[in-house]
């Protein structure tokens, strides 16, 4: 399942009131905006709206969904105003596959072609009491979204912060958990390899990577340290010492060559991707990044205001956020095409979007 | 003084601007520096060492594969007109990688950014029609310069093109016209430093600057010299 389309809003006729409008993605994306625009916030939209489908939480907010899986294309519609399930939809190509507002709704039954009354938990989501695979083989497909979902913040995490992942899972929960999944893969020469090889082509040239094993006092279990050996140094350097640049690139390098091996289809969300290292590396790790995506059968969504980085990518990727007052308008190339080619023509650089009058 | 801004989309272009300009403004009275921008840093290719006693002043600033022309003149052209002196800013580029047929389309673009920006008044861009190369090719008689016998009719006979009558701005792919005379004498034009200075040392400077005829027939050329005039202040002498 790929995203292809977003609107959310929160707080209507309150003075919160924040909206954001148009996000149209493809398989690669880009979010690109000056600071306070709302880039974050739509990644956190997206990524709580995962939380909400596995049940981990129920906030408050409108989100219209579009999204398309083998040729079909869908939208889901979800209001939740302070704990109650306002409004549920999900519609296939023309046809209404689920309509529920608070504790009543009529859903399809796929294998008999009825549509069914049914009455809800005003606090569950239909997804959540209604999963059948024969019946409502639909509701798997943002439940499976859902799961396969990776949500991380580039400029969160710090070489000295070690999160110890509670379960299997958890070990792709951040890149901070990064050192506990190089250690299950670090037997893995072919694994190993391959970031070797990455992170010599965004500009740190190592010739190994090893963990360390590092014993913590008051009887607390071992934890796992990264050690990478720079070319032209005599001894390896520990992951505390490692510079915040270094270490989140070789963070977000483990755990895309974990992810891009597994199974099924899965998005990625990364928000101020390059924060923190220097022109060159920054643009060398967004274009390895891109390319390397973009025949996976993962969905990248990423956010950044390095408006140099902004510039590796494919400009039909980008979508560039403007706020006026609470509402946050993007702009991308499915509804701004004049524009973007305008910037192609013109023999502008992509952030140009940020710098060139384009869309005043 | 003048002072002026040239910024170019790479070697070639930095090379035949700077033979274009000490021809132009022979005998000197003028000052020529250039930079280059490499992972966006700034290093300088040949510096003078003042620019006492000068009348003209010419920064020719590489934007190499960096930055696009543009896009470096609105970045950095109004700090150098409001705090460095600048009194005029060029920009020169190739029409290609955009079709023939986007010409019109590309120029009002260019126009629109620049008004855009506030930049109408003190920039211009020129677009060479598809590559900077149709200039060198305004001036065929450098292939007879580099071997006498790449004369007219020997390049029509073995290639079918006549670069005597044919409008270099019709080419699609200049460079490649001259790679393929080239050929002809064992040779190459790969847009190398060597084969970039290997032409613009024996173009006719004077033909590519004043010949009337020749400007008719190559506007791109035309609005070149008239770009310069403009930033030379010459028309107000």
């Amino acid at each position: 399942m790929i995203l292809t389309h977003i609107e959310y809003f929160e707080n209507k006729e309150r003075p919160n009131f924040w909206k954001i409008e148009d996000i149209n993605l493809n398989k690669m994306n880009l979010v690109v905006g000056l600071n306070a625009t709302g880039k974050s916030r739509l990644i956190a939209i997206i990524s709580n709206l995962a939380l909400i489908l596995q049940k981990k939480k129920l906030l408050t907010g409108h989100w219209k969904l579009k999204y398309k899986h083998d040729n079909n294309s869908y939208i889901y519609n979800l209001d939740i105003e302070k704990g109650i399930v306002e409004k549920e939809e999900i519609i296939q190509n023309d046809t209404k596959l689920l309509y529920r507002e608070k504790d009543h709704g009529t859903i399809l039954e796929i294998d008999t072609s009825d549509l069914i009354e049914f009455a809800p938990p005003r606090d569950e989501l239909t997804i959540n009491v209604r999963r059948d695979l024969k019946k409502h083989p639909f509701l798997e497909l943002l439940i499976n979204w859902s799961k396969h979902l990776h949500a991380y913040s580039f400029s969160g995490v710090k070489p000295n912060e070690i999160i110890v992942p509670g379960s299997p899972e958890a070990l792709l929960q951040g890149l901070n958990t990064v050192p506990y999944l190089l250690s299950k893969g670090i037997e893995n020469n072919q694994f190993i390899d391959k970031i070797l090889k990455d992170f010599k082509a965004i500009g740190y040239p190592i010739d190994k990577i090893s963990i360390r094993q590092q014993q913590m006092p008051n009887g607390l279990s071992k934890i796992p340290l990264v050690m990478v050996k720079e070319n032209d140094l005599k001894c390896a350097t520990e992951q505390g010492s490692m510079s915040q640049g270094m270490f989140r690139a070789l963070a977000l390098l483990v755990i895309i060559e974990y992810i891009i091996n597994q199974e099924g289809t899965r998005t990625i969300l990364i928000d101020d991707l390059g924060e923190g290292l220097d022109y060159d590396r920054a643009t060398r790790l967004t274009n390895l990044l891109f390319k390397k995506l973009e025949n996976s059968n993962i969905q990248l969504i990423a956010s950044s205001n390095n408006r140099f980085l902004i510039n590796s990518v494919n400009i039909r990727y980008i979508n560039f956020l403007k706020r006026k007052g609470h509402i946050v308008k993007s702009y991308n190339y499915s509804n701004s095409k004049e524009k973007f080619e305008q910037i192609k023509l013109a023999g502008l650089n992509n952030f140009d979007l940020f710098t060139g009058n384009i869309f005043n | 003084m003048t002072k002026t801004c040239i910024f170019v989309e790479g070697q070639t272009e930095r090379i035949f601007l700077k033979y274009l300009i000490e021809q132009y403004l022979s005998p000197p009275t003028f000052t020529i520096d250039s930079v280059k921008l490499i992972s966006n840093k700034l290093y300088t290719i040949k510096s003078s060492c003042s620019i006492d006693n000068t009348d003209h002043y010419f920064l020719i600033f590489d934007v190499s594969n960096d930055s696009k022309v543009l896009s470096a003149i609105i970045e950095r052209s109004q700090k150098m007109v409001l705090y460095q002196g600048y009194t005029f800013i060029l920009g020169i580029r190739d029409l290609y990688p955009n079709k023939k047929h986007d010409k019109t389309k590309v120029l009002n673009y260019i126009k629109q950014t620049l008004h855009n920006n506030g930049l109408s008044s003190t920039t211009r861009v020129i677009l060479a029609i598809m590559e900077i190369e149709a200039w060198f090719l305004a001036d065929y008689s450098f292939f007879r310069r580099i071997d006498d016998c790449l004369q007219v009719d020997y390049i029509s006979q073995n290639l079918g093109i006549d670069i005597s009558t044919s409008n270099p701005e019709d080419y699609n792919h200049p460079s490649k016209v001259i790679d393929q005379v080239l050929t002809l004498i064992g040779s190459s034009y790969k847009k190398k430093e060597k084969d970039v200075y290997r032409i613009c040392h024996r173009l006719d400077y004077a033909k590519l600057c004043l010949d009337q005829d020749l400007h008719s027939r190559v506007p791109s050329l035309d609005y070149l010299i008239r770009c310069l005039n403009e930033a030379l202040d010459i028309n107000n002498r």
